[in-house]
Order: structure tokens, then C-alpha cells, then sequence
């Protein structure tokens, strides 16, 4: 029987197409993964290969001669797609590495670079508590003076003494250590560093504008100067590769937040309360006030050029109660009737290397090396040459992830101290 | 009795209609199926990431445990070969060249200059 207008859906067509565009997307969709995961990989993979180039441009600079100083570049592994461009100078009294790596992909070229502040081992003489430079002199220690580790002397060795009628009060002379001969100088120290120095006190003529500084510059720029005949550094953030130069005196308050740069002057102030860590360069003196904490990598260098007619004495004075993470270095080039002197005030707290060719006054406590010509020791009594009192040298509390300077001639620039932007 | 209009007509599917549907529907599913196959059973992306980080682990022990020999090693069904030889950049420097093959295909290479510790030490 059919009815009057009999109608069969025939719409198989139709059906056919939706699926056929159900399946044409899901089609679409996997082809979409399996691209996406062939970039995934590709990004993974070029990450890993620039990852691993870098490490191997570390390893090249790293090995790099710092004597050397130069601008070098390398084809990594001899296939001319990976290569890296290495430079080594100085940042004050450490090595500063930077390292561009480059790498070829079919899809361009990738890059990756690189900046940080490089140190050496301790020579064997820095591992020791005393270095005292000299042929037939003394060290006498009184009162509660406690030196921990090996000490170099000169011949004369080391006795107790009165001072201030108090007696040593120690049942050793020193503690977990031997005596130890040293030589008539302190070690060479390394005459590229010193060339360098020397430059730092030459005139600049280029000046940065301080508010451009507010962002930290990087030390793959070029380096921003900041210098006057006087230098007020109040409220400040200085970060990276900056150099303050002053012609007379550079004076830093506590209110700033300053990191990496390097100050240079005459005479340079840290007033009371700064906490930062930067590198200090002075002809004359560096007053380190009260409660100041330099943390590592800190330098504070007195420099006095043999062609300089300065009568005063150079002078390092650190505060009562502050902190100086790193080194100290007094060096006079031509010793005059007025030796240099580091006077490192009581409960004042050198945790690194005290290096001077003149005296070191030590009242603080050094947890390190002290590697001097001569101490010196002023009381309210008298004055004393190569006397310790109430004094600790202990070279046992020194951290032993302590990064050396290159100041001396035979340290190598082979370890990272810390990772600059 | 029944009166049959003859000028009435059917809607039906017709035989030319199924055929085309039929065609649409084979060649998409054939060309969905191998897309499919071909997603799922090439997995060369998964291989290549595992033989990269197979190779990260070999360089990272043999650079910790400071093993400088040549070795070819068998890791989850992959060859590794290491390779040290001394590196033309530096004097105390070693290149060190993973191979990660699987059966005959070499499917990632690896470079990396490590210290010579041995002639650090010297």
C-alpha cells in the first residue's frame, strides 16, 4: 500500500559528508600534534645543545690565560655550527669573563651569552693564618691574641710579650698550625694587575647621566662612568658595570644599594651603616666607618704609585663592629719614610686576605690571611712594632668556598666567583 | 479496488548516491587510518628525546665520575658511543662526542669540551 505522497529519507550523502569532516578534523588535529611535537623537540633539543655550548665556552674561558686579555673566538667542536667568542679582563682585583655562544639551526642562528666574575686557589702562603714578610724580625703576641693555622716568620720566629702589662694568656703559640720560614718580600704580585690599577687614577673624560643608572647595567655593555673632582653618592642604586671616579673624594652613604661597581678617588668614605659589595681604589685613605658590611666579593686597595708625591701616610681604616668580606690590599710601589698602614679597628671582622707592604694594626679578629711586612700596635701607653694583642687570626674559619683574588703573580683565574647579568 | 498512480515518484536512495557515499567514506577513513598509524607507530620525536637525555646522562656521569674512556655502551635498546679525544681549542681541554645510534641509525650526536682534570692535576 502506498500512501498518497510516499517519502524515504535518502540523505545518506549527506551523513557521509559529516563524517567525513568528523574524521577530516580529528586528521587535522593529530597531523597539528605531531608538528607541534617535532617543534616541542627541536626547541628542547637546540636548548640543550646552547646549554651545553655554553658550558664548554665556561670551560674555554675558564682555561683562558688571564695574562692574555684578549678577545677570542673558537669553533667549538670543529664543525663550524657551534661556535663561541670569549674575553677576559679585569673588574678590579678579579677576572671578569664574558662568553657569546652562537649556534647554527636550519631554522637560523641561536645565541646565548654570558657574564662572571672569576678568582683563582689559594696560593699556599694564603692558606696560612700570618705571612710576615722580613729577614730577622719578630712577632710577639700578648693578652688574649690567638693565631690558628700555619705562620710564616722571619727568622726571629715568635715569642710571648707584655704588652700593656698583660701576659700571653694562650698555652700555645699557635693553634692547629706549624712556623713556617718566610721569605724577605711578600709574594710577587701580578704586574698586569698592578699596569691596571695604575690606569684606573688616569683622567676620564666621559661621564654617564645618573639617572640613566638606575637600572643596573650589564656587563656585556659597555661601561657607564660616573666622575666629578667630588663624588656624593647618596640614595643611590648602583648595580653592575659602573666605575665612580673621583679626582678628590669619593663619599659613600648608607642609603644606597650598590653592587659590582668599582669606586675610585683619592680618598674614599664609607659611612657608617652601608651594607653592599663593591671594589674601593684610593691614592691616600679608605675610611670604612662603623658598622659597615662589604660582603664577598668586596676589595678594598690603597695604592700609592712610586712617581706620587703624597707625605701623608697611606691609610685603610676599617670601623668598629663592620665587616669586610674578601681583600685588603695596601701597596706602595716605592716604601717612603712613612709606611701604609691597615688599622682594623676592635670588633671589626676581616673575612678574607689582609695583603700590605706596610703595617697592619689589628685590634678585630681576621677569619683568613694576613700577609704583611710588619705589624704595628698602638696602646694608650706606647707604640709597638710587630706585637699582636687581644687579637684572633684564625685561617681554620675560612670559608672554604673562598674564591682567591688574582692579585698575586701565580694565581689563575680558573674558578667562578659569582654570576653577573 | 486499488487505484496506482503512475505518475507518482519514489524518493529513494538511489545506486549512484550509495556509490559516491561509499567512495567519500572508504578514501576518508584510508586516509584517517594512516594519518592515525602514522602518528601513533612513527614515534621518532620520543626516541630522539630519549636518546638526547640518554646522552645527557653519560656525558654528566662520565664528566662527575671523570671515566675519559672510549666506551660503547648498550642503554634501552639504544648504542651509545663516547668518544674522548684531546680538543684543538685548549691544551687542557678534552672534546667529548656522544653517538646514540639505534641498530645502524645514528639518531642524536652529542659535543661538550670537559677539563682534562688529569693534566690539571699535573
Amino acid at each position: 500500500m502506498f500512501r498518497k505522497n510516499p517519502v524515504l529519507p535518502a540523505r545518506i550523502l549527506v551523513y557521509v559528508l559529516a563524517i567525513s569532516v568528523v574524521i577530516a578534523t580529528i586528521i587535522g588535529a593529530l597531523i597539528s600534534l605531531k608538528s607541534i611535537r617535532q617543534a616541542q623537540y627541536e626547541l628542547f633539543s637546540q636548548n640543550i645543545d646552547l646549554y651545553n655550548n655554553t658550558k664548554s665556552g665556561v670551560e674555554l674561558l675558564l682555561d683562558a690565560d688571564t695574562s692574555a686579555l684578549r678577545k677570542t673566538s673558537h669553533d667549538l667542536y670543529e664543525n663550524e655550527t657551534d661556535t663561541v667568542t670569549i674575553s677576559k679582563r679585569f673588574w678590579g682585583v678579579y677576572a671578569l669573563g664574558t662568553l657569546d655562544v652562537h649556534k647554527n639551526t636550519i631554522q637560523g642562528k641561536i645565541s646565548n651569552n654570558k657574564s662572571m666574575l672569576l678568582g683563582g686557589d689559594l696560593l699556599e702562603e694564603q692558606q696560612a693564618a700570618i705571612y710576615l714578610a722580613g729577614r730577622n724580625n719578630e712577632l710577639n703576641i700578648g693578652g688574649t691574641t690567638k693565631i690558628i693555622g700555619d705562620a710564616y716568620l722571619p727568622i726571629g720566629g715568635i715569642k710571648t710579650a707584655m704588652i700593656n702589662g698583660v701576659n700571653y694568656r694562650g698555652n700555645r703559640l699557635i693553634y692547629d698550625g706549624k712556623k713556617k720560614q718566610s721569605k724577605r718580600f711578600l709574594p710577587p704580585r701580578n704586574q698586569l694587575l698592578i699596569d691596571t690599577i695604575k690606569n684606573y687614577f688616569k683622567p676620564i673624560v666621559s661621564n654617564s647621566n645618573v639617572e640613566s643608572l638606575s637600572q643596573p647595567n650589564s656587563f656585556l655593555q659597555p661601561t657607564k662612568i660616573i666622575s666629578g673632582q667630588d663624588v656624593y653618592l647618596n640614595n643611590l642604586s648602583l648595580k653592575g658595570n659602573i666605575i665612580v671616579k673621583a679626582d678628590s673624594t669619593v663619599v659613600i652613604t648608607a642609603n644606597n644599594q650598590i653592587e659590582d661597581i668599582i669606586v675610585i678617588a683619592t680618598n674614599i668614605i664609607v659611612e657608617s651603616g652601608f651594607r653592599g659589595n663593591l671594589q674601593l681604589f684610593a691614592k691616600r685613605t679608605i675610611t670604612i666607618q662603623s658598622n659597615v658590611e662589604l660582603n664577598y666579593p668586596s676589595a678594598i686597595v690603597l695604592f700609592k704609585e712610586d712617581g706620587m708625591q703624597i707625605t701623608k701616610q697611606p691609610i685603610i681604616e676599617i670601623g668598629e663592629r663592620s665587616l669586610v668580606e674578601g681583600v685588603i690590599w695596601l701597596e706602595e710601589l716605592k716604601i717612603n719614610r712613612t709606611k701604609g698602614i691597615v688599622i682594623i679597628k676592635e670588633k671589626a671582622l676581616i673575612h678574607g686576605q689582609v695583603i700590605c707592604n706596610g703595617f697592619v694594626d689589628v685590634k678585630g679578629a681576621i677569619y683568613g690571611n694576613v700577609s704583611c711586612t710588619g705589624f704595628f700596635l698602638k696602646t694608650a701607653a706606647s707604640v709597638y712594632e710587630n706585637h699582636l694583642f687581644n687579637t684572633v687570626i684564625d685561617a681554620t674559619k675560612l670559608n672554604p668556598y673562598f674564591v682567591n683574588h688574582i692579585i698575586f703573580d701565580k694565581t689563575s683565574s680558573n674558578q667562578i666567583i659569582k654570576w653577573l647579568e | 479496488m486499488v487505484r496506482i498512480n503512475i505518475n507518482t515518484r519514489l524518493k529513494a536512495v538511489s545506486i549512484i548516491e550509495t556509490l559516491v557515499a561509499m567512495v567519500i567514506l572508504t578514501i576518508t577513513l584510508g586516509v584517517g587510518i594512516m594519518v592515525f598509524m602514522n602518528v601513533i607507530a612513527n614515534n621518532s620525536v620520543i626516541v630522539k628525546t630519549r636518546a638526547k637525555l640518554i646522552a645527557e646522562e653519560i656525558a654528566h656521569q662520565s664528566i662527575e665520575e671523570e671515566r675519559w674512556l672510549n666506551e660503547t655502551l648498550d642503554i634501552q635498546n639504544f648504542t651509545v658511543k663516547k668518544k674522548f679525544r684531546p680538543s684543538n681549542n685548549a691544551d687542557n681541554l678534552l672534546l667529548l662526542q656522544i653517538t646514540v645510534l639505534k641498530g645502524q641509525e645514528e639518531i642524536v650526536k652529542h659535543h661538550q669540551l670537559v677539563p682534562n682534570t688529569q693534566n690539571r692535576k699535573k
